[in-house]
């Protein structure tokens, strides 16, 4: 159906993640950290991103702007558990305003996942 | 003799010009070198004799014909020798010695009277009666300006103990501490101006008074006096240094930090002294400091536990996330199979992760502090609603008055958010009343509030609308008041609290630049007062200028 990226830290969420989108017959790359995921990202030319925003070395946020420097029509949707060690302060706002086609806050459902893919693949 | 009289005042027109004011004779007693001296005697000649051979030796004298009259003389003259001779008509020189000692200026006075007797035991009765020295009648010139040089000689040596006497008063009067002294029964015998100024009295109005009646308050006399007994008992361990209060005049409590010492007169203790500094607002300052030193400690552990709690939550979320998505792949799979226990355990898994999540999210609201939509909305529909919500979780012994004390302001918020602090808070409040009693929930608008945050421990100051929700439960005991905003305190049964309620309205008021004062009393109840920062328009039109961007 799509090829979708997956950016997160979280090795269980990638996993988790990975057997929903295949669950639904999509094509699946998985990245650990925003660096990874723009290396990929030019590699394998997804359709779509999905991207954690709290990550080590590079964080979501500024993936996003790299890529959509480059890639002015990137399909992306954020996801986040806001919040985070260094403070409360809520990413998925500010990725909304960077150009994320969606917003998920996690933890969410298949159902949720499913919307935003239709949203941003218009099928 | 009525000649004589006036002669005598003729003679002495220099004096009669100084009789006016003491402060001119303290000038002239400056500017002349001699003593000041009056003879008393009702032998004319004999004065006039006296006067000139005095004035000659550069001593100011004046005469009196008469006991009577010396004893005025005495009044606006102010000698500082009185001559008299013993035996006169009327007063004789015995009684003006006894007249002059018992007025009071009498005690600086030295008296010579002028005797023919030489028998010892008269001579003794002059002393007897008050007098310093005698000259043996018929005068002798030479004696008697010897005699005066000695009564000179004492005087200045008298005038000297006074000066020191002044200078010590004056020096006590100029340090900024409180000198007290007190004899053997309590009775104040020495107050300086600084000790007059703390308490509120004159001089003379406390000197004499018993220090323990006077000043001391009731709840420190009974210490005070320990200390006071044991000190005069011979006892110099007791004393030292203490505080005590005292009350002024006015009523008025003041802190004071006493030294205190013995005073020995002759070897016996006669009294005691004290030194004391008036430490009242240096106490206060300092509870202050440690006051605010603890709101900053409070301050900041509740921000590090916001930061720990996000920081939880956050991983919490993730692992929520694999546990409520793997749990409804499974669903998935398993939908068209009949596995009915299975489906049965998938859903307990989802449903707990569900209710997980919801717990992560009123934690977040503590570390985060409000977020979602906020709005301008009108409070009173908004509390309607919050009672039509709780009559079912209120038994039908909690009465809920909602009342509007003026007219309010807007304020942002999300009419949720009060939802569900105000729910919180009344069930708290139905709690500490054990299911009985009132909760009042009112709203007021305060153009101008200041005070201290009872959660953030931060002072405020700026205007508020006040939401207030006030029970009459048991109150909240002062070792609680600290930790009731941590989350997961709580004081409730296991399983019958989260810990989570008051976290969340700290969270949500703070979110909203808003602050929380807590008023409670033991037995009488507790009042959470939610203040909500007034809306400028300015701050309204943003929020729609972001809402569209």
């Amino acid at each position: 159906m799509a090829k979708i990226l997956i950016v997160d830290d979280e090795a269980p969420l990638r996993t988790m993640l990975s057997h929903m989108l295949i669950a639904d017959n999509h094509e699946v790359i998985v990245a650990e950290d925003g660096g990874q995921g723009i290396k990929l990202y030019h590699e394998g030319m997804p359709d779509l991103v999905i991207s954690d925003l709290v990550m080590p070395n590079k964080n979501g946020i500024d993936m996003i702007l790299e890529l959509k420097r480059d890639y002015p029509d990137l399909r992306l949707i954020a996801i986040s558990g806001g919040g985070g060690i260094t403070g409360a302060f809520d990413y998925l706002p500010t990725a909304k305003l960077v150009g994320a086609d969606s917003i998920l806050k996690k933890p969410f459902g298949i159902q949720e996942l499913r919307d935003a893919l239709k949203k941003s693949l218009g099928n | 003799m009525t000649t004589a009289i006036s002669s005598s005042l003729d003679s002495s027109s220099l004096d009669s010009s100084t009789h006016d004011s003491s402060a001119s004779i303290s000038r002239l007693r400056d500017t002349v070198k001699g003593m000041r001296i009056l003879v008393i005697d009702d032998d004319d000649l004999l004065c006039q004799e006296i006067k000139i051979r005095l004035e000659h030796h550069g001593h100011v004298v004046d005469t009196a014909l008469s006991g009577e009259q010396g004893i005025i003389q005495v009044e606006l003259f102010r000698p500082q020798i009185v001559l008299v001779d013993w035996l006169m008509s009327g007063m004789n020189g015995l009684d003006v010695c006894r007249a002059l000692r018992k007025s009071q200026l009498g005690e600086f006075l030295y008296i010579m009277v002028f005797t023919q007797h030489d028998n010892e035991d008269l001579l003794v009765d002059a002393f007897d009666a008050g007098a310093d020295d005698y000259i043996p009648k018929p005068i002798s010139p030479r004696v008697l300006l010897a005699r005066i040089r000695a009564g000179e000689r004492l005087l200045r040596l008298q005038g000297e103990v006074d000066r020191e006497r002044r200078d010590g008063h004056r020096y006590l009067d100029i340090v900024e501490v409180m000198i007290l002294g007190i004899d053997i029964q309590g009775n104040i015998t020495l107050v300086n101006r600084k000790g007059c100024d703390v308490l509120g009295y004159d001089e003379r109005e406390i000197m004499g008074c018993n220090w323990f009646e006077a000043i001391i308050p009731q709840e420190y006399r009974g210490p005070i006096q320990a200390i006071f007994d044991y000190a005069v008992d011979g006892n110099m361990e007791g004393l030292g240094f203490f505080e005590s209060q005292l009350v002024t005049r006015k009523g008025e409590r003041r802190l004071i930090a006493w030294h205190s010492s013995v005073i020995y007169d002759q070897g016996k203790i006669s009294g005691l002294l004290f030194a004391g500094d008036d430490i009242t607002n240096g106490r206060q300052a300092d509870l202050e400091r440690k006051k605010l030193a603890k709101d900053l400690q409070q301050a900041q552990k509740m921000q590090a536990v916001g930061n720990l709690t996000g920081g939880i939550a956050h991983n919490f979320n993730n692992i929520l996330a694999s546990i409520i998505g793997y749990t409804e792949l499974a669903q998935e799979l398993i939908a068209d199979s009949g596995e009915k226990n299975l489906m049965f355990f998938l859903e307990s898994v989802h449903s707990a992760g569900t209710e997980a999540k919801s717990l992560v999210e009123t934690l977040m609201s503590f570390s985060r502090g409000a977020e979602g939509e906020l709005k301008a909305p009108l409070l009173l529909p908004v509390l309607n609603d919050v009672e039509r919500m709780l009559k079912p979780v209120l038994t039908s012994a909690v009465q809920l008055n909602i009342s509007m004390r003026s007219q309010i302001p807007t304020v942002l918020a999300n009419p949720e958010h009060i939802h569900q602090m105000v729910t919180n808070l009344c069930i708290n409040a139905r709690d500490a009343m054990n299911n009985s009693g009132k909760i009042d929930i009112s709203l007021q608008h305060h153009a101008h509030l200041s005070g201290t945050c009872g959660s953030c421990h931060e002072a405020f100051e700026g205007e508020y609308v006040e939401l207030r929700v006030a029970d009459q439960g048991s109150g909240i005991p002062n070792a609680v008041l600290g930790s009731m905003f941590d989350p997961f305190f709580s004081t409730k049964d296991v399983g019958k609290g989260t810990g989570l309620g008051l976290p969340m309205v700290h969270g949500t008021m703070h979110g909203y630049q808003g602050h929380i004062l807590v008023d409670s009393e033991m037995n009488k109840g507790t009042a959470f007062r939610l203040l909500f920062p007034v809306t400028s328009v300015a701050q309204v039109e943003e929020l729609a200028i972001d809402s569209l961007g």
